[in-house]
């Protein structure tokens, strides 16, 4: 369906602006997503997760932070694997997917496990702000 | 065939069961039992067939003699890289070994495999069938004793440890089995772990183990090094070039024997090393019977039996081995004559048939040791099971000397005692009488040393026959024979008894009704010993509380009007479950010696040809001549002993106390313990103190001289120190307090804290191996503006 | 691996949805709602793989994420319930925090750039393909397999990677008991004790 509407986009641009140099060459450079791409959109999400997890006070936000980390670095498999599909004419294609899907299983593992913490410290504390979680100090 | 590898493992998979599953879900006993009876029942079928098979499969034609090696289960355990071992060339002109300068590159792997050959499969044989009946017999002995899941999990442990050693393709492979059987020995020993002397027994048959392994493992790491591999058949076949070293030399072949041989040693409880087996009888009686009676002890046997053509190349070691073997069964023999703990007699009993075993190894002929191994496994198995039925009977009384008169209480334990007591003393059609007289007949006409030097030997060995009958005869007279030396509560208060087994039948009527009534039936009662024995539950609480009253009745009779050491126990017959194996080892007992008639078709010298080599020697008129003569002499022995303990028992006192300096020996096994245990660490301890003293008066004089010196110099010293070195020192503590305070403050017990450390840490890092990155993309983003090069200006013209 | 035209275009939606969506969710005073921000970013990225002809990850992003693990947020939000969240959401190690993260960032697509060797994000790139090129490329002839995807990776699941998939069945498993273990009540942690 993707393929349908591209088909239709460039029927249009190549009928409305065949002649128009700038604008063409414009069109080339941004609507060129290579892999770089989703490379940069990875490590921003990356980033922002890292940000979440150092800054937030809430457990949970934590939580969810790194979910979103680990969801950039599924991006990043995703992007290779279908990289990797095209390079190579479909052979161990679809490794990076299949890890996705085993960082996808960890990750609802990870959540289970963690949230069950959350709740058996907060019956106990009454808290889950990260700051008052100070057991561990010296 | 294939399915070789299953008879170690379904043993595994009961004690995988038992041990891990039995006590968190509360099996009860008889499934427990269930479990560990079938492991090995299967495994017993496995090894009947796979006998079947083999036999049939070997003599296909070009199978002869080859061990054949299960495909399934084999894998590559140890991979190690290739390594260069020099080629052995004999020199035909004085026959001794020369290395060339060739090497030969072997591949240092060893294999996880499970073979079958001839002897294996007799071991396998023999020991998933004795396991099974002893299996069976320990279903009703432990009954309702603690650990009852714990103890068959350790017994079926054994079992895969022994089928390990066994049907192990290799050296390695036997050496874990070896040590797997030792730990299992280990823990069956300390079985009763709250008591003290068995946790000091399993303590010393494992050290005493250690030093026999050490052994072992010195000859398997020489043998690496000589052949580059450590798989029988292979060895086999690369011995060939190596030549036989005569009597008095020591070469490689000696070097791998005696380490070989000392292993032996510690697990067959030989000469020095004897001294853990007695001790190992604080163990459950099962134990007693399968492990340090009828399988484990007989690994060593085995070992000489499987490297058999190491041993013949070395002549030296064979002398030793024959001589420790003859010395051994001497030895332990005398000892067991005044024994009194029925166990203790049986276990001084097998060191002395083992070292009959190793005499026959030690003048070639391994067939006649492992046949012996064979027989000695039934009717020995039997005298354990049965001593176990008596002890059981009598209320975990082990002293002979307290029983006596049991014949009527305890009619198949005996009738079955008696076939074993017969065959172990060597009597006529029995199987004891077969495989000792090959060990007999074959050591007189051994022809490997001098022939003197046989004729001594057999002199020994046929003493020892003797005393073996004696000691025998002694303990069947002490407990079946002679008076009555207990008090059976039927001669104090006559309607006990009756009262008890209706009871009994009363309450067994009741078990279908549950718990709850077999409770409300015998709630006052005193007799509830047998009554609560199918309820899991309350069976520890019930038995504990009926053990109490009946110490409490005991007492009571004993202010009465007996003397405190008379017993006070009513023997009943063991039940069905126990008395089957006993029939059915007595008749193994019986009739296992027709495999190795030494007329007509002598089957198990057949069957064991392609293992161990037999020699030529013919049955001759010297050979009936010489088993007459034995059996006399044990016939009359036996008859001695017979004497003196039941028709005339005041004869053995003054005996005693006449033969006093022999009767202490031997009661004192001949102080070899008290040497090791008390006199050696005696004697090292007054030679420290020795030492000590030419210390204290010889050599301190220069010390104490020395000292007036130091203390002045160290005055001065050590004022320069508190005001000068101090000063440092405390330097040094000042600033670790500083830093400790400042380094503290990173540990504030914050999540994000830590997490933001890591960060940094990963920040570092970028920026360390990637700084030309971080260059370019600084570049790419504030590209340089050209500088604007100030045009000369063009001067004015 | 080039995406052009529409397809350029719903990428670039997608990924400007993830990252504001993401920057919202770190952002976002109520836990509550950063649940919701977040479900909205992993959306977004589902969207990205069916671009990537990844449709089963796709599938699965949204079924597990979206319909278990912030469902899941969602209940132990409204468990903990908790009230001082108009106080303060930041620690005290915000500033610092936000320098760094952003030079991460900075450094990792700087990374990036170097091995690319400056070709990155530059205009000078081969024209987009005409409609015939369009037409023969492989996109077009397999964008009706939607389902060859999870044909294929099924089939590397049961054979190549079959080991890991067992595994992650025990590690799902060990997650579930650990689960029922740490969430007991004090009232059920007395009665087995």
């Amino acid at each position: 369906m993707i393929n349908l509407l591209n088909h239709i986009l460039l029927i249009l641009l190549q009928s409305e602006a065949a002649s128009s140099g700038v604008k063409e060459r414009l069109l080339e450079g941004l609507f060129n997503v290579n892999i770089n791409n989703f490379l940069v959109l990875s490590s921003l999400l990356f980033v922002i997760g890292i940000a979440g997890v150092l800054t937030r006070r809430n457990v949970i936000v934590i939580f969810m932070s790194i979910e979103l980390i680990l969801n950039a670095v599924n991006i990043n498999l995703v992007a290779f694997s279908r990289y990797w599909f095209l390079q190579s004419e479909g052979k161990n294609a679809y490794m990076g997917e299949i890890f996705t899907i085993f960082v996808i299983v960890v990750a609802a593992a990870e959540a289970v496990v963690g949230l069950g913490i959350i709740i058996a410290y907060y019956r106990n504390k009454e808290t889950v702000a990260v700051d008052e979680i100070d057991l561990m100090k010296w | 065939m294939d399915l070789i590898w299953l008879i170690p493992i379904l043993p595994l998979i009961g004690f995988l069961i038992n041990g891990l599953l039995a006590k968190r879900f509360n099996f009860s006993e008889k499934l427990i039992g269930g479990v560990g009876v079938a492991a090995v029942f299967l495994a017993f079928l496995l090894s009947l067939v796979a006998f079947f098979n083999y036999s049939s499969w070997s003599k296909q034609p070009g199978n002869q003699a080859k061990p054949y090696i299960s495909k399934t289960l084999t894998y590559t355990w140890i991979a190690g890289g290739k390594a260069s071992i020099p080629i052995n060339t004999v020199n035909t002109s004085n026959n001794t070994l020369e290395e060339t300068s060739k090497n030969n590159i072997v591949d240092l792997s060893i294999r996880w495999a499970y073979q079958i050959d001839h002897l294996s499969a007799l071991y396998a044989l023999f020991v998933t069938f004795v396991g099974l009946l002893i299996h069976i017999f320990s279903i009703g002995y432990m009954h309702s004793q603690g650990g009852f899941a714990r103890f068959f999990a350790y017994l079926n442990l054994f079992m895969f440890m022994m089928l390990t050693l066994v049907l192990g393709s290799n050296l390695l492979m036997t050496f874990v089995g070896w040590e797997g059987v030792g730990l299992c020995s280990y823990l069956l020993i300390g079985f009763y772990m709250t008591r003290k002397e068995a946790a000091e027994a399993s303590k010393k048959a494992f050290i005493i183990n250690r030093i026999g392994d050490l052994g072992f493992i010195l000859a398997i790491i020489a043998i690496f090094s000589t052949f580059g591999t450590v798989e029988y058949q292979e060895i086999a076949r690369l011995i060939e070039t190596y030549p036989v070293e005569t009597l008095g030399t020591f070469g490689v072949m000696s070097f791998i024997s005696l380490g070989l041989f000392i292993g032996a040693t510690g697990k067959s409880a030989q000469f020095p090393l004897y001294i853990w087996l007695p001790d190992a009888m604080a163990g459950p009686t099962p134990v007693s019977a399968l492990i340090h009676a009828a399988t484990m002890v007989t690994a060593g046997i085995y070992l000489l039996a499987r490297m058999n053509f190491i041993f013949e190349r070395s002549l030296t070691m064979m002398l030793i081995i024959a001589i420790i073997g003859v010395l051994t069964a001497f030895i332990a023999a005398t000892i067991a004559i005044t024994q009194k703990d029925i166990k203790k007699i049986l276990a001084y009993s097998t060191i002395s048939q083992l070292g009959f075993m190793f005499l026959s190894c030690g003048v070639g002929a391994f067939v006649a040791g492992v046949f012996h191994v064979l027989t000695h496994a039934f009717f020995k198995a039997q005298l354990f099971l049965g001593a176990g039925s008596v002890i059981h009977a009598m209320k975990d009384e082990q002293d002979i000397t307290k029983m006596g008169g049991l014949k009527k209480y305890l009619p198949t334990t005996y009738k079955t005692m008696v076939i074993s007591w017969l065959a172990i003393c060597g009597i006529a059609p029995l199987a004891g009488f077969w495989s000792k007289d090959e060990i007999l007949a074959k050591t007189f006409s051994s022809t490997i040393f001098h022939p003197v030097i046989g004729k001594f030997l057999w002199f020994l060995a046929f003493l020892t026959a003797g005393i073996t009958a004696f000691y025998m005869t002694r303990l069947m007279a002490l407990t079946f024979w002679s008076e009555q030396k207990f008090l059976g509560e039927t001669a104090s208060d006559g309607g006990e008894t009756t009262d008890d087994s209706d009871k009994e039948s009363k309450t067994e009527q009741h078990q279908g009704g549950g718990s709850f009534k077999i409770r409300a039936v015998t709630a006052g009662t005193i007799n509830t010993e047998s009554t609560s024995s199918k309820d899991p539950i309350t069976s520890d609480r019930e038995t504990n509380k009926s053990n109490a009253e009946t110490e409490v009745i005991k007492e009571q009779r004993l202010k009465i009007n007996l003397e405190p050491s008379v017993l006070v126990v009513n023997p009943k017959e063991s039940p069905l479950l126990m008395t089957l194996p006993l029939v059915i080892l007595a008749f193994f007992a019986a009739t296992a010696g027709f495999i190795g008639l030494p007329i007509g078709y002598n089957w198990i010298e057949n069957w064991l040809k392609p293992i161990a080599s037999t020699d030529t020697h013919l049955f001759g008129t010297v050979d009936i001549i010489l088993a007459l003569v034995t059996m006399i002499w044990s016939g009359a022995m036996a008859y001695f002993a017979y004497h003196i303990y039941v028709k005339k028992p005041q004869i053995a006192d003054d005996l005693a106390i006449k033969l006093k300096p022999f009767y202490q020996l031997s009661a004192n096994k001949w102080y070899w313990d008290d040497l090791l245990d008390v006199k050696l660490a005696s004697l090292i301890n007054k030679f420290n103190n020795l030492l000590g003293e030419v210390d204290r008066f010889g050599l301190d004089a220069i010390p104490n001289g020395s000292a007036l010196i130091t203390r002045g110099v160290s005055i001065l010293s050590g004022s320069m120190d508190r005001y000068g070195l101090d000063l440092l020192v405390n330097l040094i503590g000042w600033f670790t307090r500083v830093a400790s305070v400042i380094l503290r403050t990173f540990q504030t017990g914050f999540l994000n804290n830590y997490a933001l450390v890591i960060i940094i840490g990963l920040v570092i890092i970028i920026v360390g191996l990637e700084y030309q990155a971080i260059q370019e993309f600084y570049v790419y983003l504030f590209p340089a503006t050209p500088k604007i090069t100030p045009t000369p200006t063009p001067g004015i013209k | 691996m080039r995406l052009v035209g529409l397809e350029a275009v719903i990428f670039y939606l997608f990924a400007v949805v993830a990252i504001l969506f993401a920057i919202f969710m770190i952002t976002a005073r109520s836990a509550v709602h950063s649940a919701l921000f977040l479900i909205s970013t992993l959306v977004a990225s589902a969207g990205l793989y069916f671009l990537l002809q990844a449709e089963f990850v796709a599938g699965v992003q949204i079924l597990i994420y979206v319909g278990g693990v912030l469902v899941l947020f969602i209940f132990v939000i409204m468990l903990v319930n908790i009230k001082e969240e108009d106080t303060k959401i930041f620690n005290r190690q915000i500033l610092i925090a936000s320098i760094l993260s952003f030079f991460l960032g900075l450094g990792i697509i700087a990374i990036l750039l170097q091995t690319q060797k400056g070709n990155f994000f530059t205009l000078v790139s081969p024209l987009p393909p005409k409609i015939e090129q369009v037409q023969n490329s492989p996109n077009i002839s397999q964008s009706h397999n939607i389902s060859q995807n999870t044909i294929k990776i099924g089939q590397e699941l049961y054979t190549r990677a079959v080991l890991p998939f067992e595994i992650a069945s025990l590690v799902l498993l060990v997650a579930i008991v650990g689960a029922v273990r740490l969430a007991r009540e004090r009232k059920q942690e007395k009665i087995y004790d």
